[in-house]
């Protein structure tokens, strides 16, 4: 309506102005009134002379204004209506100049100069560069965006080279002059290769067992029995977690709690361990609800699997809604961008890629198959998240059968409720109505408005100060002459500024009451009001039968005798005025009833997607913003550079006219020529073994992100895998067993000053532990560790989390990956070591070094007990020093220590100061455990344990147990 | 990476460096022990520093500043009238006509600055204070505007100013963390308000306390040992740093194993002289007078207050100290006159310290929250949130004193005059620190990024 009203104006504008253009060609008006406002307002970011385009944009010449920014043309002439600058202008998008909005008349004077064509005589090029547009055939030739070749694996004389992607990396550190490190010792990498499979360290039986193991294919026993273990799931389904920014609340602006998350994160861990081809991940990820499914139980785990799409944050408490949608769906792609295609395409939301042959309508083509996905419950405030009921015939039968004994017990409960309550209402109106008679009989001039029923202990008051009340109160406190007079002026519905926004349906009746017999005095105003209030109980009282519930005008009398901010204020428990027996029976199938509703069988629901009611295609977001769009709405399709006019075996997929086309998205990325899927994930497995993958920015395969170190070795691991079905476990197989994987970490300054960041791998590289694997050492080391796999995470925790307070349940013994996530107070240990925000796709752990980790190796509880625990075994164990370190090392380091180290070991113990405080009791004991250390003197006493235990701490701190070799 | 001064110790970087070995890193580190004080290392910087620490005291829920620092005659002339123009296309929750301020305002100090009577000691101070009455933000819900004031951005994650500040410009003093926040909410984004994304960690808040306990209890999480003193921790990290050097000896040099020795040292300071400086019992009676920590009403924000002076005269870059919870969409005359009672005083005492310090100049104290509140009534006794217009005030190094820069609306409804976005704020802000805030960049993801995204612009007109 506003938009045709300003066209209305615009077109009166235009006729009435043409008549005058014709004298001149129009740069009059503009070298007049355009161009002063151009230099003084705009050139200082966008022109030439400053130097400056923002956004893309210069305004100093015709063709640029034109030409446009980022956003598109900055204006159309004739048509003030399409362009963008008169949106700018009125503050209407964005908002410029930012300096402040230019008045009014100025503003038209723009509108008239567009409506009239825009003469604009600016025409010297400044030569500044235009605005980059996309080479597309040198983006084809791209490597990301090529199928992988079909590579053949290089011939190499050497017999490091065990298997074809050593003979991969020799060829190229042969190039080099580099030579690959000597085969690291056995335990190094037991110890390696039972972190990155298991997350857990080797137990001290299963590192004697291989260093005594004789056979030829120990190492291949091994690596079986880790693949084979159900923590492996654990270990990889938490790098998956990273990547699908896993969490158990919502953060961002409110942080809800996600009662369902867990299901999702016990589907990737599950997917994980039954080496869920990835090809077929992804499908059931991205759109598993459209899936067939078999039975109930694979239904559950497809509905469930969509959780992905899901579990990001969302601002739920965002007012313009169709931001939040906006947003979501950004989320989603983003997140999807990065995961599956190693691709930033949320860049293209404002505007085409910088960097990459992403364009802004590629985006928002995509963007079509999200928004025509069902995400959200609900867009109210606050906004829901989608949860869908997980098929299972036991429980809806089960569940069927509950519902209708409990309808049947609630309607008798419900009638006698009724009942009662009738019968309550005309005791209390009675007792109110006598106990107002007497308060009347009492000639007293004071303000009190207590009445108090000794009889049954029940007191009524009127309550002054209530928001029906107050005016009244504050009209009686006038000196009599001016009463009357004040209560007429209220009561002029044409002076009563205030009745217009009454508050509630009491003010309003109270008003009512009030106005038929305005009271002269502030006793008399009372007795108004109470005896108008009873004679309404009363009314009430006697209103009430079986509808009661569905009877609103009720229900508002209801509120204003009992609610909140009622006039009267009855201080009673409910059932007071009944007789005893009659409230007895009550109260007791009250409870019976309450006791039964407990019982109803839960009905499981998992984060998950649905189809929307209808597909939703939509146009370009100019800058991103969800209220201006270019042009019409844009058919779904795959982005330009991904599809078949760049790569011919790949065909694009055809969307459904009645579905959002996740499924052909789904089956479009495990298409096997396409470019990206396969090398994406391949690579993202060689990170987990040597952490740093082929290509160092793994979900940025585009043109600033890394080049690959062994781009031929790439090609071949994406296309072996996809050889072995996708299997995520056979490449885990091939890369730990290695020559490559098996090398030592080592110390060549040769080999380093060639190649410094290890980038050729001519050693294995040395990596810290992420935070879920040294709390799961600490506690394995400890001898708590809880090997239960999944479950919700109350159970988890034993706790409800408060959404807006700090949680910490680190001293709980189960897994790390069982922790609830809470995305605005995630606990500090995870931030410590490097996990640090749950909120967006995370590609990689970062391995900072601050000084708080130190302060939890030393002082937390959970590496107390751990350094406490391990040194009663160890003393408990052997009375053998030389043993105890033996022990300590297998333990910690999962090697045994040399001679030098014994002998240092002992030294410590012969000087260690002890007893130390600890020693002494004197202090807290350790939070939340149960084996907490000296609880009292006598069961703690011996200062060679003490000096056992703050060897054993040492051991924890010192770098060794933090880095993996 | 345009960064002015090279701090941080991702893996990459340590490589880079790893021509310098442990011995370079040992020489750096017996460098600190021989400062006089523990401040005093200045960085490179794009600009010159006009400040070098910050004091943020954030007043989380949204203050209203039509009745603390905006006065607004025509409000009280027009109460109970419709708001003359349009309310804005997204609104929290609808509101009725024009609500005056239940407060008198009066003019202070030489600058006659008008400031209303529920900060009567910031008023007193106003002579040193830079009011910015044209502040407006973009999201009208607590969540998005908290992220939109502490991180730029409502939309995606992004590093918390503290963090931007603490990797531009470092450490002050090496054995404590560069940026504090104190007694902040979990909620309305949480840690994200004071994270570090995809900035090294390093420049993560550390965290006293949340806005649930009493400031009393609040501490560095793992900063003491429930079982074992000083003594007896260093004879065990020493014998720690015996095996982390016997390990070096025997594999070779790794600068990564040779920085976490020096971290462990660190940790070992920061575990002695943290909780001397968050001792507060050090200070003087008249002190602990001043910031009000002798009256319950103010112990709380007064400790905040003291606590944040001595962790900036310590050396840390950004002290926000948090306090909760300014939302009255009702009962505001009752609740706005407990909250300010609670930290106007401490403020008050936390300005007249610094500036008997000496520190004022070099020290900028800003007061503000994630938005203001609407000028129209929510109820008879409330203000809905309004992001569209809300004062902020600086205090101290390199703004003008007793200066107001910027206007609202006749009502304070709209920023209208010298209009200053949250960006502008933060580009400003990095300024007044020396820092550029196009320049201030980190590479993520295949992209440039800054505090202030692709907007932003320094406010010239506060700066003195």
């Amino acid at each position: 309506m506003q938009t045709f009203m300003r066209l209305i104006a615009m077109n009166i504008a235009c006729s009435c102005w043409l008549t005058w253009a014709v004298a001149d060609d129009g740069t009059a008006y503009f070298e007049q009134h355009i161009r002063p406002v151009l230099v003084e307002h705009c050139y200082e970011c966008h022109s030439n002379g400053a130097g400056k385009a923002e956004g893309g944009l210069r305004l100093d010449t015709q063709s640029s204004m034109l030409e446009g920014g980022d956003s598109g043309p900055s204006l159309v002439p004739g048509m003030p209506a399409e362009s963008m600058i008169m949106d700018a202008l009125n503050y209407e998008s964005v908002e410029m100049p930012p300096s402040g909005k230019l008045d009014a008349a100025t503003i038209a004077k723009f509108e008239n100069w567009i409506s009239s064509g825009a003469a604009d005589p600016r025409t010297e090029d400044s030569g500044m560069p235009k605005k980059p547009s996309i080479d597309w055939e040198q983006a084809e030739n791209y490597w990301a965006f090529q199928p992988a070749d079909d590579v053949r694996v290089p011939t190499v004389e050497n017999a490091w080279a065990t298997s074809p992607l050593d003979q991969f990396i020799y060829a190229r550190l042969a190039e080099e002059d580099l030579s690959p490190a000597p085969e690291a010792s056995r335990s190094t990498w037991l110890r390696r290769v039972s972190f990155d499979l298991i997350g857990l360290p080797p137990t001290p039986q299963q590192l004697d067992d291989f260093l005594s193991d004789p056979r030829d294919d120990a190492y291949e026993l091994v690596v079986d029995r880790l693949l084979r273990s159900p923590h492996y799931g654990e270990r990889w389904g938490r790098h998956w977690l990273d990547l699908a920014r896993y969490a158990d609340t919502n953060g961002a602006d409110e942080n809800h709690k996600y009662p369902e998350s867990w299901r999702y994160r016990d589907y990737v861990v599950e997917a994980f361990n039954s080496d869920t081809p990835y090809d077929r991940f992804i499908h059931e990820q991205l759109a598993g609800d459209l899936l067939p499914a078999r039975s109930e139980a694979e239904r559950r785990k497809l509905l469930t699997a969509t959780g992905f799409l899901v579990i990001g944050p969302k601002m739920l408490a965002e007012q313009d809604k169709d931001k939040l949608v906006a947003d979501i769906v950004d989320e989603q792609l983003d997140t999807v961008g990065k995961v599956f295609l190693g691709l930033t395409l949320g860049c293209a939301r404002c505007h085409d890629h910088k960097f990459d042959p992403i364009t802004a309508a590629d985006y928002y083509a995509l963007a079509g198959i999200f928004h025509s996905t069902q995400t959200m419950e609900h867009l109210d405030h606050v906004s829901q998240w989608s949860e869908r009921v997980l098929p299972d015939a036991v429980s809806a039968q089960l569940l069927n059968d509950f519902e209708q004994h409990f309808a049947q017990q609630q309607a008798e409960v419900q009638a006698l409720r009724i009942q009662a309550r009738q019968q309550e209402k005309l005791v209390l109106a009675e007792r109110l109505k006598s106990l107002w008679m007497s308060r009347l009989a009492i000639d007293d001039e004071s303000l009190d408005s207590s009445i108090a029923d000794d009889e049954s202990n029940v007191s009524l008051r009127l309550v002054l100060d209530s928001e029906a009340l107050t005016p009244w109160v504050q009209l009686s406190q006038l000196p009599e002459s001016e009463f009357a007079k004040a209560v007429e002026e209220r009561f002029d519905p044409n002076t009563n500024a205030e009745s217009n926004q009454t508050e509630s349906a009491t003010k309003d009746w109270v008003f009512n009451v009030i106005g038929q017999r305005p009271p002269e005095t502030a006793l008399e105003l009372i007795d108004v009001v109470v005896a108008a209030l009873s004679q309404r109980w009363l009314a009430l009282a006697t209103e009430l039968g079986e509808n009661e519930k569905a009877d609103k005008k009720i229900q508002t009398a209801e509120r204003m005798l009992f609610g909140k901010d009622a006039p009267l204020d009855v201080t009673r428990e409910p059932g007071q005025f009944l007789p005893s027996n009659v409230r007895e029976e009550l109260a007791a199938r009250v409870k019976q009833f309450k006791e039964l509703e407990k019982q109803r069988p839960s009905v499981a629901k998992a984060m998950a997607v649905d189809e929307a009611k209808q597909v939703k295609l939509v146009a370009v977001h100019v800058r991103g913003n969800h209220l201006q769009f270019a042009g019409d709405p844009l058919p779904r399709r795959v982005p330009k550079i991904l599809s078949e006019q760049h790569i011919g075996q790949l065909p694009s997929p055809a969307f459904p006219e009645g579905g959002s086309g996740r499924l052909q998205f789904a089956q479009w990325l495990t298409h096997p020529d396409h470019p990206l899927t396969a090398r994406v994930m391949v690579n993202r497995i060689w990170q987990g073994h040597f952490g740093e993958g082929l290509v160092a920015s793994p979900s940025n395969f585009g043109l600033r992100g890394d080049l690959p170190s062994h781009p031929q070795l790439l090609d071949w691991l994406a296309a072996e895998f996809q050889r072995q079905g996708w299997s995520i476990k056979a490449m885990h197989r091939m890369i730990v067993l290695s020559s490559t994987y098996r090398m030592a970490w080592i110390n060549n300054p040769e080999s380093e000053e060639i190649d410094p960041e290890n980038r050729l791998l001519w050693r294995q590289n040395r990596r810290r532990l992420e935070a879920e694997p040294i709390r799961d050492a600490l506690l394995a080391i400890g001898g708590r560790l809880d090997h239960e796999i999944g479950g919700a995470w109350e159970a988890a925790s034993g706790k409800y989390v408060d959404s807006g307070a700090s949680w910490s349940d680190l001293d709980s013994p189960r897994r790390t990956l069982h922790l609830p996530i809470n995305r605005a107070a995630l606990d500090d240990f995870f931030s410590t070591f490097d996990y640090v925000d749950p909120a967006a796709s995370l590609e990689k752990r970062p391995a900072t070094i601050v000084p708080h980790q130190t302060l939890f190796l030393m002082n937390h509880p959970l590496s107390m007990h751990a350094g406490w625990a391990l040194a009663q075994r160890v003393t408990s164990a052997t009375q053998s020093p030389v043993d105890r370190v033996r022990m300590a090392y297998a333990n910690v380091y999962g090697r045994y220590p040399n001679d030098d180290e014994i002998r240092r070991a002992r030294e410590f113990i012969e000087q260690a100061e002890t007893p130390s405080l600890w020693t002494r009791g004197a202090l807290v004991n350790v939070a939340g455990t149960s084996d907490n250390g000296p609880n009292s003197d006598d069961k703690f006493q011996d200062a060679e344990v003490d000096a056992w235990v703050r060897y054993c701490r040492s051991l924890l701190l010192a770098n060794e147990f933090l880095y993996i070799d | 990476m345009h960064h002015p001064s090279q701090t941080s110790c991702s893996r990459r970087q340590v490589l880079k460096r790893s021509a310098m070995g442990f011995g370079a890193l040992a020489l750096a580190d017996m460098l600190y022990h021989t400062l006089p004080a523990a401040r005093g290392n200045e960085p490179k910087t794009h600009f010159p520093m006009r400040a070098k620490r910050v004091i943020f005291l954030f007043m989380h829920g949204g203050p209203s500043h039509v009745d603390t620092f905006d006065y607004k005659p025509l409000l009280a002339r027009d109460n109970g009238k419709p708001l003359p123009f349009d309310k804005p296309r997204v609104q929290f929750a609808e509101t009725g006509n024009l609500l005056q301020s239940p407060w008198k305002f009066r003019q202070y100090g030489q600058s006659g600055a008008w400031v209303s009577d529920l900060f009567p000691h910031v008023g007193n101070c106003a002579d040193n204070i830079c009011f910015i009455k044209s502040m407006h933000g973009s999201n009208e819900a607590h969540g998005g505007a908290l992220l939109k004031m502490h991180t730029g951005s409502d939309t995606f994650v992004r590093p918390s100013m503290g963090a931007w500040i603490s990797y531009g410009l470092g450490n002050e003093n090496q054995n404590l963390p560069s940026f504090v926040t104190i007694r902040p909410t979990m909620g309305h984004g949480g840690v994200r308000n004071f994270g570090s994304a995809f900035l090294p960690a390093e420049h993560q808040a550390t965290r006293i306390g949340t806005n649930r306990g009493p400031m009393s209890e609040a501490t560095i999480e793992n900063l003491k040992n429930p079982k074992l003193d000083y003594r007896e921790l260093r004879q065990e990290l020493d014998y720690a740093q015996g095996l982390n050097h016997l390990q070096l000896d025997h594999q070779g040099h790794d600068a990564v194993l040779e920085s976490r020795i020096q971290s462990m040292e660190l940790a070992f300071r920061m575990q002695t002289e943290a909780p001397e400086i968050m001792d507060l019992s050090q200070e003087t009676t008249a002190t602990h007078r001043m910031y009000g920590i002798d009256d319950p009403r103010t112990e709380n924000f007064g400790r905040e207050c003291l606590l944040a002076r001595r962790l900036s005269e310590a050396g840390v870059r950004f002290v926000q100290a948090s306090h909760s919870y300014w939302d009255q969409h009702s009962e505001l005359k009752e609740k706005h006159t407990a909250l300010a009672a609670e930290v106007d005083k401490p403020i008050a005492g936390l300005l007249q310290d610094l500036k008997a310090r000496g520190l004022l100049d070099e020290t900028l104290v800003i007061w503000g929250a994630e938005f203001g509140r609407t000028p129209t009534a929510q109820g008879n006794n409330g203000r809905d949130h309004n992001p569209h217009a809300f004062t902020y005030w600086m205090a101290g190094g390199g703004v003008k004193a007793g200066y107001s820069h910027g206007a609202s609306d006749d009502y304070g409804y709209y920023a209208q005059h010298d209009r200053v976005h949250v960006h502008d704020f933060h580009a400003t802000l990095l300024y007044l620190l020396g820092l550029d805030h196009e320049r201030l960049t980190y590479r993520y993801g295949g992209r440039d990024f800054r505090l202030t995204d692709i907007a932003g612009q320094v406010v010239n007109g506060i700066i003195a």
